[in-house]
């Protein structure tokens, strides 16, 4: 987590180079430098057991609220004298609590969003988030794991991965409906979504393109792309050797969703593409480490001729470690693991992603084969906000037809609460939900405040 | 050699081998890459700072910077001195985390240990005194049972009933209720039922195979025609040569589940316990929790096998350490 400290609080640790002392501040680890910032104070802190606050009567917004009659309902915040935050690692375990009243604030599961939906006694919130969910493909040379040759570099046979999945059958059946397709790297609810118009719905079987036939053809464009002599036996994608061609996919051990995905990508890749894939549960700890993550180049190695022009990795990094040349130390071939932040409120951060092959965040070796550097200069040199939507819209346009990542869904996060808090004081939702939802909330009311 | 010898030398036997394993795990951690390195590498580019001079200054913040030996000889006198550094996820010194782990842990493993202990030996009696007869099947059944089913599972499964359809027990465990208090018994009861139920099923069987042996032995039917009750018949001469064979397995039975039970009890119902302090800190590469963890689980086995030896020469008087 990410939040301003105050530049006296840590001066003195900063001149003395005391990393120590920084770490053991009592003030950053309790947040006690916040002040009258939040609308409640912590009190206790029982790690992996939760955290316990209480009323902050001198809350800043109140005087706001005082002030402004269109912020009224401040004069009074915060509504609760105390809240609490529990910390419940079984998933069934918390779902159960909110249905026993032990907790007003939970986030679901996909599969058990329906039944609360149907409830009476709780208010289901469906929050969009900035954060895809995508199925990542290997472009480096410890990519493609088969044999000779990478597929995953020919933009038509990503295409061809994107057109054999089934989006809507994915999210009815794994997500049970909650989630959208998501074609291109911005959500639809962005400032900076393109417009279907102007995509290719890959994997929309009702709008777009899915099915054998047209991941086929797509494949078989991409097979004359490289040298190895790939080809379709019947409806079998077999190498050079003859053999059928066998991928891995890598999935985090720990989401049950990832895994139901994970199965599903085998069935449709085999009947759409031909192609068989051994599906490998994983941490992600471990993954970041050796699979996704590599030690950068040096010298020599981080220079690559790209399309005629030379490319240097001025910084590398573990998570652009340098060319395709320069990898991470295990090999892999498709990921389900990490999700990215799409940063639909700042469309200039996704140069991060897309602003060249030595962009800050490459682990999967992606060279665009479009001139996204120019679209994000453009960006940043833009000087009105009305010069910036084309912009973005275009690169991301872009992004769908290059198909970097397979953009499979964008899930949306589900919080439950209890309507009786939501109907008194709609601001009554206090504490936050992580996105793999190990957090519930509870707030207590015994009296409104009348200070 | 005597006994006051021998337990010296086991004692000394005991902080050597928990040095050969704190030796070795502190080697595997060590050469296990450490994330943060990488993170602060990636963020120096986000930042658009140099991301290899990043790494370094951040494998010298950590000391990883130093020679092996060096950092090996920190870590070994940092033990000796209980100053075990600073947990890098929990944001609190080692010692302070693995305590609070204890605390809560204990609330749960101490009831769960003397119910153990209590309940395994007298039902594997009991069916030994009935044999075959329905009551020895219905204490097999149960045992097998608890053995048998795995423990998160049989817990999720009390919790749905107790918890959610009928309510008399609590859903999510409260660290702020007062230790010893109604409520404290209520939200620990169904873990501690749990815990006994798949620890007594090897001590009772044990217990039910040992004591058979010793039923129709002399010294029982001389018991028996001095008129000695049932009761203490069994309780009393009967128990006793039926714990020296047994107290191995108890001792090691509790020793081997302690970790593995407590994890998946404490994610079940959410207890902040030792079991999570140290499965979080293995994930999360807190290097120095984990070799905390480990160590206290080393002294606990070490002691608990020391108890064990010690109780088994109480326990049988034949036992004699003086040709050692």
């Amino acid at each position: 987590m990410e939040y301003p400290i105050p530049q006296g609080l840590l001066e003195p640790y900063v001149a003395d180079e005391d990393v120590e002392g920084l770490q053991r501040d009592e003030e950053l680890l309790d947040l006690s430098f916040a002040g009258n910032l939040g609308a409640y104070t912590l009190t206790e802190w029982i790690r992996d057991g939760g955290t316990r606050y209480e009323r902050n009567s001198d809350y800043y917004l109140r005087a706001v609220g005082a002030a402004r009659d269109d912020r009224s309902l401040l004069s009074a915040a915060p509504y609760f004298e105390t809240a609490r935050i529990e910390i419940i690692p079984e998933q069934s375990s918390r779902v159960a609590a909110l249905e026993t009243g032990n907790v007003d604030n939970v986030s679901l599961p996909p599969d058990r969003g329906q039944q609360f939906i149907n409830d009476d006694e709780t208010m289901v919130v469906l929050e969009p988030t900035p954060y895809n969910t995508i199925l990542s493909v290997n472009m480096r040379d410890n990519g493609w794991t088969f044999g000779p040759g990478n597929l995953f570099r020919a933009t038509a046979f990503r295409q061809a991965l994107a057109a054999a999945i089934d989006k809507q059958q994915l999210i009815e059946g794994i997500l049970n409906g909650f989630g959208t397709e998501h074609v291109t790297w911005q959500p639809a609810f962005s400032e900076w979504f393109p417009g279907t118009e102007e995509l290719t719905m890959w994997g929309v079987p009702d709008d777009g393109v899915y099915g054998a036939e047209p991941a086929r053809d797509r494949a078989k464009d991409a097979l004359e792309e490289i040298d190895a002599d790939y080809r379709y036996d019947g409806d079998t994608l077999v190498g050079p050797a003859g053999n059928q061609v066998e991928l891995e996919l890598y999935y985090n051990a720990a989401s049950p969703t990832q895994e139901l995905a994970a199965e599903f990508y085998r069935q449709e890749f085999e009947a759409n593409l031909g192609f068989t894939l051994n599906i490998n549960a994983i941490d992600a700890t471990p993954f970041s480490e050796n699979y996704w993550s590599g030690s950068p180049g040096e010298g020599e190695e981080l220079v690559e001729t790209i399309d005629g022009q030379t490319v240097r990795w001025e910084r590398p990094s573990p998570a652009n470690p340098g060319p395709r040349s320069v990898t991470a130390e295990e090999a892999w071939d498709l990921s389900t693991i990490f999700g990215l932040n799409t940063y639909p409120r700042n469309p200039l951060t996704n140069e991060s992603f897309f602003d060249g092959p030595n962009s800050a965040y490459n682990p999967v070796g992606y060279y665009p084969e479009f001139d996204a550097q120019a679209v994000f200069q453009r960006m940043r040199e833009a000087e009105t906000r009305a010069e910036l939507p084309m912009l973005p819209r275009s690169c991301f346009s872009h992004s769908t037809r290059n198909s970097p990542t397979l953009c499979s869904r964008s899930a949306r996060t589900f919080r439950a609460t209890t309507p009786r808090f939501a109907a008194r004081s709609p601001t009554s939702q206090t504490g936050s939900t992580s996105p793999d939802g190990t957090r519930s909330n509870r707030c207590h009311k015994p009296t409104v405040p009348t200070g | 050699m005597g006994i006051g010898r021998y337990i010296v030398a086991r004692m000394a036997w005991a902080v050597m081998v928990s040095l050969i394993i704190v030796t070795i795990t502190f080697l595997l951690l060590a050469f296990a890459p450490n994330p943060s390195v990488s993170e602060a590498a990636t963020q120096a580019a986000l930042q658009g700072g140099d991301p290899a001079a990043a790494a370094e200054r951040e494998r010298a913040l950590r000391g990883l910077d130093q020679p092996l030996y060096v950092r090996y000889a920190d870590f070994l006198r940092g033990v000796y001195t209980f100053e075990w550094g600073w947990s890098q996820n929990r944001a609190q010194p080692v010692t302070a985390a693995l305590k609070e782990g204890i605390y809560y842990t204990a609330q749960y493993s101490i009831p769960w240990t003397v119910l153990t202990i209590l309940i395994g030996p007298l039902v594997g009696v009991y069916s030994a005194a009935n044999m075959y007869s329905w009551r020895d099947h219905v204490a097999t059944g149960f045992a097998f049972f608890g053995w048998a089913i795995p423990n998160f599972f049989f817990g999720i499964v009390l919790l749905v009933i107790f918890g959610v359809s009928l309510e008399w027990v609590p859903i999510s465990y409260d660290p702020t209720v007062p230790v010893v208090s109604v409520a404290n018994a209520f939200q620990l009861l169904l873990p501690v039922v749990v815990l006994v139920t798949g620890s007594i099923g090897a001590i009772m069987r044990v217990s039910r195979n040992e004591s058979a042996e010793f039923q129709n032995a002399a010294f029982m039917k001389t018991a028996r025609a001095k008129g000695v009750s049932p009761l203490r018949a069994y309780a009393y001469h009967v128990m006793r040569p039926t714990m020296v064979p047994l107290s191995t397995t108890l001792v090691s039975q509790l020793l081997v589940i302690f970790l593995g039970s407590s994890l998946l009890i404490e994610i079940v119902f959410g207890i902040p316990g030792l079991g999570r302090v140290t499965f979080d800190a293995l994930i999360n590469q807190d290097t120095n929790l984990v070799l905390g963890s480990t160590l206290l689980f080393t002294f606990i086995a070490v002691v608990g096998n020391l108890i064990e030896d010690i109780v088994f020469t109480i326990l049988d008087p034949r036992i004699s350490y003086d040709d050692r």
